[in-house]
C-alpha cells in the first residue's frame, strides 16, 4: 500500500502527519520517503541512520559533430526548444532539456549520445524505529524537482515494501503530481482557514484528476472556520483524522519531536488512521 | 555565396503588420516582421514561440535563422537567442522601447543607422541560476 501525504499548502502538517504515520507502524516492512526534495525535513523526525547514496538526474544529449549533418530533426522534436540547428552547428541548452530522450532516439545518424546531467542525491538507511527512509535531495539552484523524484521512486529498497509512505511537497504542481503518481490513497492534511482551503481544493483537484482516493486530516482544528468542514462534505471527501490547535505540538514540533512522542494517545490513533486507509484502499472506492 | 548578399531584416512586432505595434521582447513577440532590403519586399512570420513552454528564445532565433534572416532588431536579447542568432552570424540590434513605435518607424531608424547593436545577451535568461550555469559550463 501506498500513501501519500500532499497538503498544497505549505507549513499545514504533511511532515508531522506523515512521520507519525510511520512511526504508529514501526515494522521494518514500512518505507518512508521523502519527497520534498527542495526542502526534505522528515528525517529530523525519523533520525535515520544513512547508509545508501546515489547521484540522480537526467540524461541529456551530447552531439557527436563528425557524425551530425545538421539535419535539424532533434531541434524539431524537441518539445522544450533545447536544442538548435543553425547551418553546420547544432547547439544544445542543457538547462532546458527535460531528459526524455526524444532527440537521441530520432536523430537518423546515431549522432547523439547521452550523459547523466547530476541533478541531485538520494540518501537512504534504517530509521531510529527500523523503518527503511530514503529521501531526494535536489541541488541548489536546480529548477526541475520532478527528476529527482522519479530517481527516488524508482530506487531499490533494501527490504520488502509492505506500506510506503511519501511526504509531498507543498503545492498542486508537477513534483506534488509526480509524487502521487503510483499511489494507492493519498491523505490531504489541511488546516481550516481560507488559505488552507484554497490550497486543498487545488490539490483536490489533482488527486481526482488522477483518479485516486483520498481522505483529509484537518490540523490545527478549532481555529478559523466551517469553511474546509463544508467543502469535505459537498466534496464526499471523508475526514479521517482531526488535530487540535494546540501549543504543546506546536512547541514538541519545534523541538523536532514527532507527535506521537508528544501526545502518546496518537499512538493508537494513528495505527486507527492506516487501517482506516488500508480498508478503504482495500473497497477500491473514493 | 549568393544569399549572403541578400540582406533580410526582422523586427519583432506584437501584430500581424508592420504598421502595428513594434514588441519590445523578442522570444515572446507574436510576430516578426522580414524586410527584404535589396527589393523592398515585406513579410509577416508567425513566432512559433509565443506560447512555448520554454526555450522560446532558442526557437524564435531558429525560426527567423531558418527565413534566411541576417539582422534582428527587438527590444532585448537573452542569453540562448543571443547564442543561436550569434552562431547564425545574425547582426542584433535594440530599438528603444521608453516610446510607441510602430514596426515601420524602427526600420526606418535601422535606415538611418539610429540603433544600438547588440553584442552581448541584453539579460540574464529566465531559466538557469547563475552558480548552476557556471557549473554547467565547466563540465
Amino acid at each position: 500500500m501506498r500513501v501519500v501525504v500532499a497538503s498544497g499548502k505549505g507549513g499545514t502538517g504533511k511532515t508531522t502527519v506523515a512521520t507519525s504515520l510511520v512511526l504508529a507502524l514501526s515494522e521494518p516492512t514500512v518505507s518512508f520517503m521523502d519527497c520534498d526534495v527542495e526542502a526534505p525535513n522528515g528525517h529530523i523526525f525519523l533520525d535515520p541512520a544513512f547508509d545508501r547514496r546515489k547521484e540522480v538526474g537526467i540524461l541529456i544529449p551530447e552531439v557527436d559533430m563528425s557524425l551530425c549533418t545538421h539535419c535539424g530533426i532533434c531541434a524539431e522534436v524537441c518539445q522544450y526548444n533545447a536544442i538548435a540547428v543553425i547551418g553546420t552547428k547544432t547547439l544544445v541548452f542543457p538547462e532546458l532539456c527535460h531528459g526524455c530522450g526524444s532527440c537521441t532516439t530520432a536523430c537518423p545518424e546515431q549522432a547523439i549520445s547521452e550523459r547523466l546531467d547530476v541533478m541531485g542525491v538520494l540518501e537512504g538507511g534504517d530509521s531510529r524505529t527500523g523503518v527503511m527512509f530514503s529521501r531526494g535531495l535536489l541541488d541548489v539552484g536546480e529548477p526541475m524537482a520532478v527528476p529527482v523524484i522519479r530517481e527516488l521512486k524508482k530506487w531499490p529498497p533494501p527490504r520488502v515494501v509492505v506500506t510506503e509512505v511519501r511526504d509531498a511537497p507543498p503545492g498542486a504542481s508537477c513534483p506534488v503530481v509526480e509524487s502521487m503518481r503510483g499511489a494507492d490513497f493519498v491523505l490531504l492534511v489541511t488546516e481550516p482557514t481560507p488559505f488552507g482551503l484554497h490550497d486543498l481544493k487545488q490539490v483536490a483537484q489533482v488527486v481526482q484528476e488522477l483518479g485516486l482516493p483520498a481522505g483529509v486530516v484537518v490540523n490545527r482544528d478549532g481555529i478559523g472556520d466551517d469553511e474546509v468542514d463544508a467543502y469535505c462534505r459537498e466534496r464526499g471527501l471523508p475526514i479521517l483524522m482531526r488535530i487540535p490547535y494546540d501549543r504543546k505540538i506546536g512547541e514538541g514540533i519545534a523541538r523536532g519531536l514527532p507527535l506521537v512522542d508528544i501526545v502518546p494517545a496518537y499512538w493508537r490513533r494513528f495505527r486507527d488512521l492506516s487501517k482506516e486507509i488500508a480498508s478503504r484502499v482495500a473497497g477500491g472506492g473514493p | 555565396m549568393l544569399e549572403e548578399r541578400k540582406m533580410k531584416v526582422a523586427v519583432s512586432l506584437s501584430g500581424r503588420s508592420m504598421d502595428g505595434p513594434f514588441d519590445a521582447r523578442f522570444g515572446r513577440a507574436a510576430f516578426f516582421g522580414l524586410t527584404d532590403m535589396d527589393t523592398g519586399e515585406q513579410e509577416v512570420l508567425e513566432n512559433p514561440a509565443v506560447g512555448a513552454s520554454s526555450g522560446a528564445g532558442v526557437q524564435a532565433a531558429q525560426s527567423v535563422v531558418d527565413r534566411g534572416v541576417q539582422v534582428v532588431v527587438s527590444g532585448a536579447f537573452g542569453p540562448k537567442a543571443h547564442a543561436v542568432l550569434a552562431s547564425a552570424g545574425v547582426v542584433m540590434y535594440v530599438a528603444p522601447s521608453d516610446r510607441p513605435l510602430t514596426g515601420t518607424e524602427v526600420l526606418k531608424l535601422y535606415r538611418e543607422q539610429g540603433l544600438e547593436r547588440v553584442t552581448a545577451p541584453t539579460h540574464a535568461g529566465h531559466h538557469d541560476h547563475p552558480a548552476r550555469a557556471a557549473e554547467r559550463g565547466r563540465r
